[in-house]
């Protein structure tokens, strides 16, 4: 009977956990939360990750770009966004090493049409987020 | 109960856990008309994530609007087609077609057609097992109420990334693909006829660098050539990227500036591109893209 009791409550903790995982950064309403900082950008995808992950677009010359990043503020870790050139090369990211300083935002004026590469990452391993690109002209 | 019956509770409870949020699980009799490959030479996450790299075709038609060029319903498709897209093949490719349409019809705030590609894009997206995905009631009332444009803007393009986000997790990427394919035809389709009608150098110069956009999407509908419902779209796209193969893409390179302004990074950009594209290249382009667009769209 002590077995059936303790399998009942380890399922109940494990399938809390299990659906904790999915409310935090793979639901409608997280998305919804984290599109509202677009302001004057207008949505055009989501980049949600909860590990190092790379992730590419096709910027257009003459738009300006936003890349937001909406992490999980229950957990301990932050998620930095890093956007590279089309060969690569690091343009910006939005966590300063120097000033240890993390960016809410990544606003892009564009000169050049091309692949770019927004890589997102994590300070700590449970962690999980979202990075919207908007756009304007 | 006994200890069985503990574990298969447990069992069901976590497989239904894992499932998803809002997403039902359908039975997809409708990979027999179109089949995903046996063997894909790419993962589905990254077949996921070039498809995620296509410009939207909002950005293209966002270009329209703005050479000041006048709203013409014309160019669209004609939403009457619908009815006659019988296979998987035309209901996704033109899902995408209407998809274009749509942010077009919407840029220019004409509510009621908005209404009507609205009702047809739903059709096609239950057709495709897809249309728990499409909020239709919350963007009828938007565009009944002249809501703000930003939301019904922001509730369609998600609506179309939810679908493909789900497509991918079902291994129906070859549907995303085709949604994709269509969408960017007739984005193409619709800069080509401002670009003719204007004579934009603008216009023409952003149609010519859709050469990055179609390096990507050849890509993607390579991973199906062994599927037969791929065949002519595959040629017609391979037809369309030779035409592009001798318009150039220049870059000069300088470093780009970051500064921040009010809490956030702001960098501008410091290499700069420039397209070389001749009238005669582009026009060949515009001609075949119109040839392509019309026999995607014809029943």
């Amino acid at each position: 009977m002590n077995n059936v009791k303790a399998l009942t409550f380890f399922s109940i903790i494990f399938l809390i956990a299990a659906l904790e995982g999915f409310s935090q950064c793979d639901n409608e309403d997280f998305l919804d939360k984290c599109s509202s900082q677009l302001n004057e950008f207008t949505f055009v995808k989501s980049f949600e990750s909860s590990k190092k992950t790379e992730f590419s677009y096709v910027f257009s010359k003459d738009h300006s770009y936003v890349l937001t990043v909406c992490d999980n503020s229950t957990a301990k870790g932050k998620m930095m966004v890093n956007l590279y050139d089309r060969n690569h090369k690091l343009i910006t990211s939005s966590y300063n090493k120097a000033s240890k300083k993390y960016y809410p935002a990544i606003s892009y004026n564009c000169s050049a049409t091309g692949v770019y590469y927004i890589e997102t990452d994590f300070s700590d391993s449970n962690c999980c987020g979202v990075s919207i690109l908007g756009y304007k002209k | 109960m006994n200890y069985k019956t503990y574990i298969l509770l447990f069992s069901t409870v976590f497989a239904i856990s894992c499932g998803g949020t809002k997403e039902k699980d359908t039975t997809d009799d409708i990979m027999s008309e179109v089949q995903q490959s046996a063997e894909l030479a790419m993962s589905n996450e990254n077949i996921n994530q070039v498809i995620k790299s296509v410009p939207s075709p909002l950005e293209i038609t966002s270009i329209i609007k703005e050479t000041g060029v006048e709203y013409d319903k014309g160019m669209l498709n004609n939403t009457s087609n619908a009815e006659n897209y019988l296979n998987t093949f035309k209901k996704a490719t033109n899902l995408g077609v209407f998809g274009a349409d749509l942010g077009y019809i919407n840029l220019y705030e004409k509510t009621y057609t908005s209404l009507e590609y609205l009702s047809t894009i739903r059709s096609l997206a239950d057709d495709l097992k897809l249309g728990q995905f499409f909020d239709f009631e919350t963007l009828k009332r938007l565009s009944s109420n002249n809501g703000k444009l930003d939301s019904i803007i922001y509730i369609s393009t998600s609506s179309f990334e939810k679908m493909n986000n789900y497509l991918s997790k079902q291994k129906r990427e070859n549907v995303s693909v085709l949604m994709l394919t269509g969408g960017w035809i007739e984005s193409m389709h619709l800069a080509c006829q401002v670009a003719l009608k204007t004579n934009s150098k603008e216009m023409m110069d952003r149609v010519g660098e859709q050469k990055i956009a179609l390096e990507q999407i050849v890509i993607l509908i390579d991973l199906f050539k062994n599927d037969p419902a791929f065949a002519t779209i595959i040629k017609d796209v391979k037809d369309i990227e030779k035409l592009f193969a001798d318009v150039k893409i220049v870059y000069i390179e300088k470093e780009p500036v970051t500064k921040e302004v009010n809490g956030m990074l702001v960098v501008e950009s410091g290499t700069e591109s420039h397209v070389e594209i001749t009238n005669e290249q582009f026009a060949k382009i515009a001609s075949t893209i119109t040839d392509v667009r019309n026999n995607l769209i014809k029943n």
